[in-house]
């Protein structure tokens, strides 16, 4: 191990005792190793001291969903890597069946969802993602309309902020 | 005199007569399903000040730091708020703007059927289960929501009860 590195251990606190008596021994005599030691010591004290605390603007919850949608539309946007016919055909029939059996449980059970209760439906070109925050007693569905054309709230309403005035 | 008064036939009469309507209204009352409350209002969320819209207002301060605790937009403008009742089996559309209603059917089993429309179209379809009817809590607000132009977004917050 170099000096350099030895000192850098030194700082993390990673060596011996005998190794430290040597490396003391050392920078008694190198002033330059000594100037090193001090300069890192300074930086680690930088940084552990003085690091900016990072606090999301949003909830948990809410920012995972955001994670959680990009992920489905990189998804939806892959496109599909050209794949030997005979890969899939070997899927094809067993995939049939259990799709065919999937229905039938579907129409049985009523339509409903396993769970029974809530559940969302979205057209194609939507992605939508729900979760609840607890503490604020809200079931939220956000959803996110890929063409981007969907507003709501009228640009009448929303126009002209005061601070452009 | 209260004898004399009932042994009249005419008057004996109109009080069977109002005895057999309120029977009836008695009955008819029982048998007319409860009607679920619902609350729907939509919301503009924006970073930007208080834009000088006609219509729009601050929400009110509970919901602002209940929306404020999960979303990440500063400021929160009620666009329309609009209360409606809805009956089981029966969709009830609420207006909230020009583009946007939202149909509400309730479902048995105390589910609801919540479908966002936009410029005539489904946005989204949410079975939502309401608060067992004997159960003392209410059920969660329930929040469609989604971008707006300009890293804003827009809320349609509905409460059941």
């Amino acid at each position: 191990m170099n000096t350099e590195l030895k000192l850098q251990a030194l700082v993390d606190g990673e060596l011996e005792a005998r190794e430290v008596r040597e490396l003391e021994t050392l920078l008694a005599q190198d002033a330059p190793s000594a100037a090193l030691l001090q300069e890192l010591k300074w930086t680690r004290s930088a940084l552990t001291g003085h690091e900016a605390g990072v606090q999301l603007p949003e909830s948990r919850e809410f920012y995972w969903s955001k994670i959680s949608r990009a992920i489905e539309a990189g998804e939806k946007q892959a496109v599909a890597a050209p794949t030997e016919r005979v890969w899939w055909l070997r899927f094809l029939y067993p995939a049939t069946g259990l799709a065919a059996l999937v229905a039938v449980l579907f129409v049985v059970s009523g339509g409903r969802t396993t769970d029974g209760s809530d559940s969302e439906s979205v057209p194609e070109d939507v992605n939508a993602v729900s979760f609840r925050s607890e503490s604020e007693k809200m079931t939220v569905v956000y959803v996110a309309d890929e063409n981007g054309n969907f507003s709501p709230v009228s640009q009448e309403a929303k126009h002209e902020p005061e601070a452009d005035k | 005199m209260n004898l004399k008064l009932t042994s009249n036939p005419t008057r004996r009469n109109f009080l069977l007569l109002s005895v057999l309507v309120w029977g009836v209204m008695q009955t008819v009352g029982a048998s007319v399903p409860p009607e679920t409350k619902v609350q729907a209002v939509l919301i503009w969320g924006t970073d930007e000040t208080k834009p000088t819209g006609r219509t729009l207002k601050e929400v009110d301060a509970k919901l602002r730091d209940r929306l404020g605790k999960i979303f990440k937009w500063q400021n929160y403008f009620e666009v329309s708020r609009q209360n409606a009742g809805a009956l089981p089996g029966k969709s009830q559309t609420i207006k909230l703007s020009d583009d946007c209603s939202v149909d509400i059917k309730i479902l048995p089993d105390n589910m609801a059927e919540v479908k966002l429309m936009g410029k005539g179209k489904t946005i989204v379809t949410r079975r939502y289960a309401l608060a067992k009817q004997d159960s003392a809590t209410k059920p969660d607000a329930l929040v469609l929501a989604g971008d707006d132009k300009n890293n804003t977004a827009w809320f349609v917050v509905l409460n059941f009860n």
